[in-house]
């Protein structure tokens, strides 16, 4: 009789109301209970949320620290590239650590000093150009005069057409170029390397491009600002070419 | 002693800050010297002693971590020194002035120093570029960090010189 379905009406009836209220009931029930266990739960999301943004700092600050590697991998690399290019030369890489206190000059600080090999007026290069060049040795540290110096002189050649001149530097950290004769060509785009001459530096080290010209022609010399591609304000490691040992030639020069 | 002692290790301290960190902060080309303003703050506390050994220290230190010669640092300090000291006992006390004041007339003396240095040794820097590109935004700099380092002096001094108390 049941399968017969004889008893759907009856058992219909019956249960709709029953479903409907236990459901009505249990629905309720869900939202009291939910109710009640929100506070240990919003506690927990709480403590939770905490953790992850602790590892979210905590990732953070790997990455960060993975960043600076990858960079310092990356200057490290160019400096090895630029050395294996440069096979004349023998290098000693050293890290930056200290720049002068006052604010006329630009002198850097390095980690390596004479027990390292390392003598006054000893070049410092990196693989962007010249730097500058040791001006006091220490055991364990070198004071390095950068060619941003206001102090600095190098004598420089202008390519493509090897006109001479000379790279000052100023309290501004500006490079400018002097001495130019007033008949040379130069232009902005012009490569500077030096000269070689005068026992300080060896040749051929990139040393800036000019940027403008300041043609006066009422001037003696031919004028220009020159840009480095060093970037002095940030620099970190640097290569000091230990096999230029420079002649002192200050006693052929007659007072 | 244990006084020189502390004021010879704080020295320490801001020379290696100064060289490893405060020298890379720059507005234009100026920047702050943190041993002059140490200094400057020492001088301020009446109850501190050897004023005039730690300028020659202060003086030494900076010709430590610069091209420019200990000779040169070391006559501009003393001079810091006993001007803080002789308006001391002429102004009134206003602490904040006082300072504010002897950060300005350290400031031009010790770069006033420098320029004259160079000047004399050769290199070739003009007066308006010293003035509006590094000696103007150095001393706006030390106004700015004279105020912590102040701060900071003024507890190390409080914890040196403790007062008795009668009960």
């Amino acid at each position: 009789m049941g399968l017969g379905g004889y008893f759907n009406r009856i058992s219909n009836t019956v249960l709709n109301p029953l479903t409907s209220t236990m459901e009505w009931i249990y629905l309720r029930v869900q939202v009291v209970s939910d109710l009640i266990q929100s506070p240990n739960e919003l506690t927990e999301l709480q403590t939770q949320n905490l953790k992850l943004e602790a590892e979210v700092a905590d990732l953070q600050s790997q990455i960060i620290q993975y960043q600076e590697n990858q960079k310092d991998y990356e200057i490290i690399s160019a400096l090895l590239d630029f050395a294996t290019e440069e096979l004349q030369n023998e290098y000693l890489t050293a890290i930056v650590i200290a720049r002068d206190s006052s604010p006329f000059l630009r002198y850097i600080i390095i980690n390596k000093g004479s027990d390292d090999g390392i003598q006054r007026g000893m070049p410092v290069v990196n693989e962007q150009g010249l730097i500058g060049r040791v001006t006091a040795v220490t055991t364990n540290a070198a004071r390095i005069q950068l060619i941003s110096d206001p102090e600095s002189r190098i004598n420089v050649v202008i390519q493509p057409d090897n006109i001479e001149g000379v790279v000052s530097g100023s309290v501004t950290g500006e490079l400018s170029l002097d001495l130019v004769p007033q008949d040379a060509e130069i232009n902005p785009g012009d490569l500077a390397l030096t000269m070689g001459i005068g026992s300080n530096f060896p040749g051929d080290i990139v040393v800036g491009t000019v940027t403008s010209v300041r043609d006066q022609p009422t001037a003696l010399f031919k004028e220009a600002t020159l840009e480095s591609r060093v970037d002095f304000d940030d620099l970190k490691i640097v290569l000091v070419v230990i096999s230029f040992e420079p002649v002192d030639i200050s006693v052929l020069i007659e007072e | 002693m244990i006084e020189l002692l502390t004021a010879t290790v704080l020295m320490i301290l801001a020379t290696i800050v100064q060289a490893s960190l405060v020298s890379q902060v720059r507005i234009l080309n100026g920047m702050s010297d943190l041993i002059l303003l140490l200094l400057i703050s020492w001088l301020h506390f009446e109850k501190t002693k050897h004023k005039w050994i730690l300028a020659i220290i202060a003086g030494l230190f900076s010709g430590l971590i610069s091209a420019i010669p200990f000779w040169v640092f070391i006559p501009a300090y003393l001079l810091i020194t006993y001007i803080i000291s002789q308006i001391h006992q002429r102004i009134w006390q206003a602490p904040l002035v006082m300072l504010f004041l002897s950060s300005i007339i350290g400031s031009a003396i010790t770069y006033g120093a420098q320029y004259v240095y160079l000047l004399v040794t050769g290199v070739p820097i003009s007066l308006a570029e010293s003035l509006n590109l590094v000696i103007n935004p150095s001393m706006v700099l030390n106004l700015i960090v004279i105020l912590p380092v102040y701060a900071f002096t003024g507890e190390i001094v409080k914890m040196l010189y403790r007062e008795e108390v009668e009960i």
